[in-house]
């Protein structure tokens, strides 16, 4: 090449040859008056660029190079990634390219709606689970209760209908290695139910082991006694008398209390007096007991202890006037 | 002398204690715990004093911060804009700022130009209409009081847009092709409350959609089946309250998911369980409380009275999450910003709004914030203003 004839390469859309038949939208003062954007000129020529091609819908490659750029200068936009998916379907390209491409921007941004929402898209288009099992097992290695991650791979394993046994076991592996991770035992919890295993009494007898295995030394830790009571939510507390015995054990031998134990056993009773059990007063004197000791270890929640201690009496109250219209 | 002494929060004996070996979840609860410590025995006498300083609300760096950061919009919010103005603004008004003349029509004149011709507003001048944007730009208008403003919504658009994104399993989608969760369910059915446009094609099925979200936790979740979360259990609440069926939602479970999710030493509130202490859920969790108790005063039964611990969650505020230069933080190794500012400063209001005589609030008189409405979040004067003139626009 000669002097003087070089191609010009500028970072500018506003100096591109190719781009010279559009007219960038620039903000107007009224678009400015507040919140105006803090952004350098790369920022205002692109955006300038994409509204003009937005306005006039233009399907083009050159329209998607420009997505690539602004995705670059802002993840979260979303009219950008809807742009681009518009543009996706109608130029035909390759969804597998797609999918890395958006592999790669989740990890720089793993919490943006938006590259979640492009993915999940992505491999609905594509129509097969690929490797979503292990891009999420990925994303988990770095944050193992990223939210937007725990959501695709449920839509995943519900959509292509993967739910099994090897799903429950991953969640076995992440709790091995953090049982404080309340994201995994919910995912847990999710599994059982998609596979409508969750009122099994085989089933129930292995959760409940492992949940004895683990609350037994960590009674401090919420998530498993949660997820115990929610193995419980379709036949109750007390259907379950060896629950209640590990439980009622569990209590007499320690010391330092977690509030969360003491609250199993509050629930324990509050059903007994539902239920009307042996007359439900020793129930509501128990419950009674359970609240003081509540407010004591766990004083944070004095006025929900108390709430609950009035709550008993209530029910009990209720049960009684029920006993005497239905003898 | 020690902390223990002056503060409900920050309390010794409820450090975590570690039973077995640590995990990431307990040490990084640690490591929150201590930094919370810090911070309360900063307050703590120097050299030649004797008392301890009582925690002291920043009301003028406050006003000097969200007033500054209205003014301008970072890049990785440039999809987000309405929702700047929403949080400056509302946090505006909750420190009892008097808006000019001037500065309301700036607000007007911004938030006219992201609305769109299809009826609702976008992320910014240009963007297709989102929920989320549409719901900031609402409430923003909303706060400021002035006819002007509340005009300045297009309520038959808007209400096109609502039906456009509702979906046939009663859930709502964010944007055309845009993805569903329970924010879109509420940002929806508040701004069509707030402008008076809700009509039953915009609720069809939506009551059972939301039930379904709610998780063996008690909490709600975004989807049916995610995990249980502070910010999705708001805007669940949130939006059976507008429809009149919060009756729908197991009561028992979520009472008692919602209380746990105070911590015992820190005093704030966190999003789900073992996660950390964050400001923002002093809004997105409090404020729930206020809801169930709507519900309950509604079937006639008793109330949950004061029902978490408001001086607890105040001392959090006030000591772990305020910025030295004004703003709030999510927690104290955490950078300010807008948004944590207004959920922080809503979530005080909603802690001192149990005290009515608001002799005991902590900060004194000065640390004294209005009332809010706790379905919409805007104060109780703006959701009176923008309620009476839309009831008038209909009767006319
Ligand atoms: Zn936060």
């Amino acid at each position: 090449m000669s002097e003087g004839t070089e191609v010009k390469s500028s970072p500018f859309y506003r100096d591109r040859d190719d781009w010279a038949d559009i007219t960038p939208i620039l903000p107007t003062p009224e678009e400015n008056t507040i919140v105006r954007i803090d952004a350098g000129e790369a920022f205002v020529d692109a955006f300038s660029y994409l509204r003009a091609v937005l306005q006039k819908k233009e399907i083009s490659e050159r329209c998607f190079q420009l997505t690539n750029d602004c995705i670059q200068l802002n993840a979260a936009n979303y009219t950008v990634w809807q742009y681009r998916r518009d543009l996706l379907k109608a130029l035909g390209h390759d969804l597998k390219a797609e999918l890395r491409f958006i592999g790669d921007i989740i990890m720089e941004n793993p919490k943006n709606y938006q590259v979640w929402h492009h993915r999940r898209t992505l491999v609905e288009w594509i129509g097969n689970p690929g490797d979503e099992l292990d891009f999420t097992a990925a994303v988990f290695d770095d944050e193992p209760k990223n939210y937007h991650g725990w959501q695709h791979r449920q839509w995943v394993v519900r959509h292509f209908h993967l739910v099994g046994q090897r799903e429950i076991d991953y969640t076995t592996k992440l709790l091995l290695e953090d049982s404080y991770n309340n994201s995994a035992w919910n995912y847990r919890y999710f599994i059982l139910q998609l596979w409508e295993k969750i009122d099994h009494k085989e089933t129930l007898d292995i959760e409940i082991n492992f949940c004895k295995q683990i609350a037994g030394k960590l009674t401090h830790n919420e998530s498993v006694w949660n997820y115990l009571a929610g193995l419980l939510i379709s036949g109750g507390l007390i259907s379950r008398p060896d629950v209640i015995e590990w439980a009622e054990k569990l209590y007499s031998e320690t010391e330092n209390r977690a509030h969360y134990l003491v609250s199993f056993l509050l629930d324990i009773e509050m059903e007994k007096i539902e239920e009307g059990l042996d007359g439900g007063l020793i129930h509501v004197t128990r419950a009674k007991q359970f609240c003081k000791e509540l407010e004591e270890i766990d004083p944070v929640r004095t006025n929900f202890w108390r709430y609950q201690q009035a709550l008993a009496e209530n029910k009990h109250e209720k049960q009684i006037l029920h006993a005497q219209q239905h003898p | 002398m020690n902390a223990n002494v002056l503060f409900r929060s920050f309390q010794e004996k409820f450090q975590l204690c570690i039973e077995e070996r640590t995990t990431p979840t307990l040490a990084s609860q640690i490591r929150v715990e201590d930094m919370c410590q810090d911070e309360a025995q900063k307050l703590g006498p120097k050299e030649d004093e004797k008392e301890w300083k009582m925690p002291f609300f920043d009301r003028d760096h406050h006003l000097a911060y969200t007033f500054a950061d209205l003014s301008k919009c970072p890049t990785y919010l440039d999809a987000s804009r309405p929702w700047l103005c929403y949080w400056s603004v509302h946090s505006l008004n909750l420190l009892n700022h008097t808006f000019s003349h001037d500065m309301k029509s700036k607000i007007v004149t911004f938030l006219k130009t992201c609305e769109s011709p299809e009826g609702g507003y976008g992320g910014g001048p240009g963007q297709i209409p989102h929920l989320a944007p549409t719901y900031a730009a609402v409430l923003a208008l909303a706060t400021l009081r002035c006819e002007e403003a509340l005009a300045s919504i297009n309520r038959e658009t808007l209400a096109n847009f609502l039906r456009s994104v509702h979906q046939t399993d009663g859930s709502y989608i964010m944007h055309t092709g845009g993805e569903v969760d329970m924010r879109g369910v509420y940002c929806a059915l508040a701004v069509a409350k707030l402008t008076k446009i809700l009509d039953q094609s915009m609720i069809e099925n939506t009551p059972e959609w939301i039930i379904s979200c709610q998780t063996y936790e008690g909490g709600f979740g975004g989807e049916p089946g995610t995990e249980a979360h502070g910010g999705y259990t708001f805007c669940a609440m949130g939006a059976l309250t507008i429809l009149g069926k919060a009756k729908l939602a197991e009561k028992d479970s979520l009472l008692k998911w919602l209380s746990n999710r105070q911590m015992r030493f820190e005093g704030g509130f966190c999003g789900r369980s073992n996660k950390l202490v964050d400001a923002c859920y002093s809004f997105w969790q409090g404020a729930v409380f206020r809801l169930i108790d709507m519900e309950l005063e509604k079937e006639e039964q008793p109330t949950l009275g004061l029902a978490f611990d408001t001086r607890a969650l105040e001392e959090y505020l006030l000591i772990c999450c305020q910025d030295p230069r004004g703003g709030f933080r999510d927690k104290p190794d955490r950078p300010r910003d807008l948004y944590h500012t207004c959920y922080g400063l809503s979530g005080l209001a909603v802690a001192q709004s149990y005290d009515e005589s608001k002799q005991l609030i902590l900060g004194g008189e000065a640390a004294c914030l209005p009332p809010i409405d706790p379905v919409l979040n805007i104060t109780a004067e703006s959701e009176t203003f923008a309620s009476s003139y839309f009831e008038r626009l209909l009767s006319r």
